[in-house]
């Protein structure tokens, strides 16, 4: 009887940076967002969307599933589980602050307005949640003709506008990209996506 | 009798068939027409084939009224989104990537955008 064989797998490894993009084209029932061979969201198909720019450490991939536990007097562990909640994020900070027309993604609830000689971000009093879709991309490490891909279909920046200004550090903005269901897709993809581009 | 559906003549308005006239300042330029190509966005430059719906390009294309219409449609149809189940007041309407669409699903969406 022979061993089994170790999954030492280099090609398997991700190493970054990536690029995250808001307001990309939402993809159709088992579709995914069209990227072009530079890892950009193609763009006569994603007429819409915005870069984030630059950030001080990348970003951060977060799938959270709160698993509800379900037990009998009888055994000591659970016998029946399931997804009772579950959370899509997309978390870092953007260095890009003085881009207006971004901040307006960033701060929820801001309107983007512009005249001569400015450009503003006015908040308050507005109850509706302005929402978009999020994606990253970056090149595999091992091939960067492929991609790693994470999609959030509609989101809103949960972080707030948290802005540190100091002559000693750069300031940023945290982003807390956090899906919303769109409860009218297909159950099992009503959030987002995580995909790569492999060989045809 | 039911009336059939019209089609809609094809290259009725700038941007389709041709790239608009470059204004030189891309703040200048109507928020249907894609800044790179200087097509209406949605539009394939090359084929001229159109690849993503964009409502201010519907609007554009078919007014106000029809325009959300279509998109409402056009969403549901693609299995995209059910504009009619957000709620009341949000205002969701992201574009709508037409790639990797099954053909049968592009061929009514397709219709949907020729009916008058």
């Amino acid at each position: 009887m022979a061993g089994t064989a170790k999954s030492y797998n280099t090609s398997m490894v991700e190493l970054g940076p990536g690029d995250v993009w808001l307001n990309v084209a939402t993809p159709g029932a088992g579709a995914r967002v069209t990227i072009h061979t530079d890892g950009t969201p193609e763009s006569v198909a994603n007429p819409s969307a915005k870069h984030l720019g630059m950030t001080t450490e990348g970003a951060r991939l977060i799938y959270s599933p709160q698993v509800q536990n379900f037990t009998s007097d009888e055994q000591t562990a659970p016998i029946i589980s399931q997804i009772g909640d579950e959370e899509l994020r997309i978390e870092g900070t953007s260095l890009q602050i003085l881009d207006t027309a971004l901040m307006t993604y960033l701060i929820a609830g801001s309107t983007f307005g512009s005249g001569s000689g400015y450009e503003q971000n006015t908040v308050g009093g507005k109850q509706t949640l302005a929402t978009f879709s999020v994606l990253y991309v970056a090149p595999i490490f091992a091939d960067t003709t492929k991609f790693l891909v994470v999609s959030i279909y509609k989101a809103y920046n949960a972080a707030g506008w948290n802005t540190p200004v100091s002559r000693k550090a750069m300031s940023g903005v945290p982003f807390n990209f956090f899906g919303l269901s769109i409860s009218s897709r297909a159950a099992g993809d009503q959030l987002g996506n995580v995909w790569k581009t492999v060989a045809a | 009798m039911a009336e059939e559906p019209k089609e809609k003549p094809a290259g009725k308005k700038a941007g389709f068939d041709a790239p608009i006239a470059d204004p030189g300042d891309s703040s200048k330029l109507p928020v249907y027409i894609h800044p790179d190509t200087l097509m209406v966005k949605g539009i394939a430059p090359d084929s001229k084939e159109r690849v993503a719906i964009n409502l201010d390009a519907l609007r554009y294309e078919f007014g106000d009224k029809k325009a959300l219409e279509k998109y409402k449609k056009i969403a549901r149809t693609g299995g995209f989104l059910d504009p009619n189940q957000t709620a009341t007041g949000e205002q969701f309407f992201p574009d709508l990537s037409l790639d990797g669409l099954k053909p049968a699903v592009r061929q009514e969406i397709d219709a949907i955008l020729k009916q008058e």
